[in-house]
């Protein structure tokens, strides 16, 4: 396999074509005028939903998410709220109804948030029927490039941008929700304390 | 100011009053235009259908029969853009080069070169612009559907539009392919008339009485199914629409 | 058999025709739709195309680049030179660790490479774990679009198919019930698999990290639950920087469904946890011979969004398995030829040279171009029918002799004009089978030309 290894960059280096330069980047600067009102517009076209949290109540925007608060089974991985109900065992993620997650930022063009979840959270954000994402208010950018400046993907062994909850169209082009995955995701974007 | 009229070969054979309507809208702007007898085909199927030696001989002869002018008029989008975009390639001559550059199609040397904005007249009717592929993405005369570029106009519809009386109807498909394609005509013969017919469906929905383009292949594909299936459409060429319009 | 004579299979059902043409020109709405919310989006294409060419002009510095990073993060980084060494290499590494049992994620690569029927071979169940590739998994038959793998399909077919293999009830056929059905029996298959085989969207250089876009999850579920992941990764694939992920993100979502950005974009930059591994298999299977081709090398480019086929007329109104190939459409027709000539002789054909495919491509590959320098060296290479040759030598010796033409012409027409119609019809085919023949004028142009130069004294 080393002399696999050698003879595919020995190829490649005999076909490369002559070096072509980096582009200069043509890009305009896209800052929406509302980044709020660009991100909800975004994730709702994601199939999820985006709540608003001016007084730093993380409590309380879960406690109005429609089936939280009769919720059996929470996975918490964010450090304002405990998990709760969850059986031990190697079946510990499956069943649940609600998994909470931090969110380090999220982008208004296309309504991603980035999370670097454990493994055991990411396990649980697959598994979960709702997942919310808890993103601070001020940490919102308004495309890609400049989540790309902020985040450091290479830091940890795991990193992804979610956008919505899982769906597929792969019947007749008809949109389902929770092909895999969560069927519903709530963002929550938690400003700091107002009072 | 020097200008030649180039009738592509098909044009002259099988619709030669394109011909005659492009000589007619060109000597009404007050340009004295030239035929030269020796012209024949451009060499565009033989590069389409990968034959690039015969193409090449043809385009080499086209040069030398057009070479001298100031601009080479032609009522055909796909020819014009065969002309513009690949004889350099095809002739590297500067020669070549040169009259490529100068090559236009018969709308754009009206609006673009000669700077008519619309013709006096009327022609009464609903028409529905089909666009040439070639005309729109070689030659980039207007702006395909699929890119954000800056907007350019399309001097045939910058025509059309000027037309007293002339309905000009939308498409939902403003520029899908008729399936002409040259070749792919007969070699794709069953795909080619399933997209030729589903063009036409769109003109009939779109209430037009009249199917028109800047290319007389489109309009040949189009007519020939229109007549086989007995459909309410006839197809004519723009400048046919053009010139046939009634005095003020 | 050639792709005309399997599109005409397709096109004889009208209706089918009509609602795969309908679908799929959904898609590109979508997707227009899409691209208008995005200010700078031909500037974006402009960078994109620009930063795929300079990675294409220095693969084994990056490749090298990425090797290195990866590495230290743990990532096992397997190079193979052809589709047989890569699934050699991925059995051999399920082998070892006695894997039975296997979910995958779509991968373009893996279809190229025969995958599937190299583990079943083996011995090793696998599973797709896409909702689409699973439906033409259980139908025994390949992929129809490379982003929507089951879009030939209507979803009663789907039903009939989910009542006889998954046992669901007879007669369903609501895509959402449906989709639950899949999700219940591939979420045991998930908790069931021993390892998990995926794509790559993007090998990143700088990082030695590798970035996996799915909308529905299954590429994560596929990842987070076994112990064992083997990617497998096109030479193609690799990005120089982090930051150039971004440029592709925004076009690729947008360009594949006119979605902003897929519900999961997933970076790995080795194993998640101890105990668990992470395996790529870089290959090459053909790629530096086409990188070495003088102008056919930019159809590396690609990002596999699959926005040509959409917009194809002639894909939407021939389905992807007219072109018997893992990738159909415009860039596959541009693909495998230049893999395999003589078997895809056919597909630089399947085209009416529209252009809409490079006009909607967000790296902007002249893929209809590139279908004529297929066509020229096809020809050139004797791969092309010999009458098809011959036709093009007599209609050239003709055209190069414009007297000639006008006599021939004048002939045809004054005997055309006098012949039976049904004959006529009979001569003209294969243009006259669908359509009327054009009427014949009574002269050509350069005859009424010359008399009205003579009117005019001219």
């Amino acid at each position: 396999m080393a002399g696999s290894r050698e003879a595919v960059l020995g190829a490649l280096r005999a076909a490369s074509p002559a070096p072509v330069p980096r582009p200069p980047t043509g890009r305009r600067p896209a800052a929406p005028e509302d980044p709020v009102a660009a991100l909800r517009q975004a994730v709702e076209a994601a199939g999820g939903a985006l709540e608003s949290v001016c007084d730093g109540d993380l409590a309380g925007a879960l406690a109005r998410l429609e089936g939280f608060a009769a919720a059996a089974r929470v996975w918490s991985a964010h450090p304002g709220l405990e998990s709760r109900g969850l059986p031990d065992g190697p079946e510990a993620v499956e069943a649940l109804e609600f998994a909470v997650l931090p969110g380090l930022l999220a982008v208004a063009e296309c309504g991603a948030v980035w999370n670097e979840p454990s493994p055991a959270d990411r396990r649980a954000a697959l598994l979960a029927d709702h997942l919310v994402l808890a993103v601070p208010e001020d940490a919102v950018v308004p495309t890609l490039h400049e989540a790309y400046a902020r985040i450091r993907p290479a830091a940890e062994p795991f990193g992804w941008l979610l956008a919505g909850p899982s769906k597929t169209a792969d019947i007749e082009q008809s949109l389902v929700l929770g092909a895999h995955g969560p069927r519903a995701l709530s963002l929550l974007l938690i400003g700091g304390p107002t009072r | 100011m020097r200008v030649a009229l180039f009738v592509p070969c098909y044009v002259d054979q099988l619709r030669p009053e394109v011909g005659v309507a492009a000589l007619d809208l060109l000597e009404e702007q007050g340009v004295a235009v030239d035929y030269p007898p020796a012209q024949g085909c451009c060499g565009q199927p033989f590069l389409n259908a990968g034959a690039r030696d015969a193409a090449r001989r043809l385009a080499a002869r086209w040069v030398h029969v057009f070479a001298g002018y100031d601009f080479v008029v032609t009522p055909s989008g796909s020819c014009a853009a065969m002309l513009r975009g690949h004889l350099p390639r095809l002739v590297e001559t500067p020669e070549a080069g040169a009259l490529a550059s100068r090559t236009r199609e018969l709308c754009e040397f009206l609006v673009e070169d000669l700077g008519v904005a619309s013709l006096p007249g009327r022609r009464a009717g609903r028409v529905a612009l089909h666009a040439s592929c070639h005309a729109l993405r070689e030659l980039r005369l207007g702006s395909p559907s699929e890119t954000r570029e800056p907007p350019r106009r399309d001097p045939a519809r910058v025509l059309l539009e000027g037309l007293d009386g002339l309905e000009l109807v939308p498409l939902s498909r403003p520029d899908e392919c008729c399936g002409f394609g040259g070749l792919f005509a007969v070699e794709e013969e069953a795909v080619s008339c399933r997209m030729g017919l589903d063009r036409l469906g769109d003109h009939r929905a779109a209430g037009a009485e009249w199917v028109t383009s800047t290319d007389v292949s489109c309009l040949l594909h189009l007519d020939g199914l229109a007549r086989r299936h007995g459909l309410p459409l006839r197809a004519l060429h723009v400048a046919e629409l053009l010139a046939s319009r009634e005095a003020p | 058999m050639s792709h005309s004579e399997r599109a005409a299979t397709f096109v004889a059902d009208a209706e089918r025709t009509r609602w795969h043409d309908e679908s799929l020109w959904f898609v590109r709405e979508r997707r227009d739709r899409a691209a208008d919310a995005v200010p700078d989006w031909e500037a974006l294409r402009d960078e994109a195309a620009g930063i795929k060419r300079h990675a294409l002009s220095r693969l084994p510095a990056l490749w090298e680049e990425f090797e290195t990073a990866a590495r230290r993060r743990g990532v096992r980084v397997h190079w193979a030179v052809d589709a047989e060494e890569h699934n050699r290499i991925v059995l051999d590494l399920l082998r070892e660790r006695g894997v039975g049992r296997v979910v995958k994620s779509k991968s373009m690569l893996t279809e190229e490479c025969g995958l599937n029927p190299a583990l079943e071979a083996a011995g090793v169940e696998v599973v797709d774990t896409d909702l689409g590739e699973r439906i033409v998994q259980l139908r025994r038959e390949p992929p129809s679009h490379i982003v929507l793998p089951a879009i030939h399909l209507r979803k009663e077919e789907v039903g009939e198919l989910f009542a006889e293999q998954l046992g669901s009830p007879p007669g369903l056929a609501d895509p959402t019930e449906l989709t639950r059905v899949a999700r219940r029996h591939l979420r045991e298959r998930f908790h069931a698999a021993e390892a998990g085989i995926t794509g790559v969207n993007f090998a990143v250089a700088e990082t030695g990290g590798l970035v996996i876009c799915t909308n529905e999850g299954n590429a994560d579920l596929g990842t987070a639950l076994p112990p064992l992941h083997v990617a497998s990764v096109g030479l193609e694939k690799i990005v120089p920087r982090m930051a150039d992920v971004a440029v592709f993100l925004r076009l690729l979502a947008r360009s594949a469904t006119g979605q902003a950005i897929t519900a999961y974009t997933s970076h790995y930059h080795g194993p998640a946890a101890p105990g668990r591994e992470l395996h790529l298999v870089v290959v090459d299977n053909g790629r530096s011979r086409l990188l070495a081709h003088p102008s056919l090398w930019e159809s590396l480019a690609c990002i596999r969004c699959g926005a040509c086929l959409n917009t194809c007329p002639v894909f939407r109104r021939s389905g992807g398995h007219s072109y018997a190939t893992p990738v159909p459409g415009p860039i596959g027709s541009v693909l495998a030829p230049a893999r395999e000539p003589a078997g895809h002789a056919s597909l630089p054909h399947a085209c009416s040279l529209c252009g809409s495919c490079a006009d909607v491509c967000p790296v902007r590959i002249p893929l209809h171009h590139q279908l004529l320098t297929h066509r020229a060296e096809l020809l050139a290479s004797g791969l092309r029918p010999g009458r098809r040759r011959r036709a093009l030598a007599l209609a050239a010796a003709v055209l190069e002799r414009p007297r000639l033409f006008a006599a021939l012409g004048w002939l045809a027409r004054r005997v055309g004009r006098r012949l039976p119609a049904l004959l006529l019809e009979r001569l003209g085919a294969p243009w006259s089978r669908g359509r009327a023949l054009p009427e014949l004028p009574r002269e050509s142009f350069r005859a009424l030309h010359a008399r009205r130069s003579r009117r005019d004294g001219r």
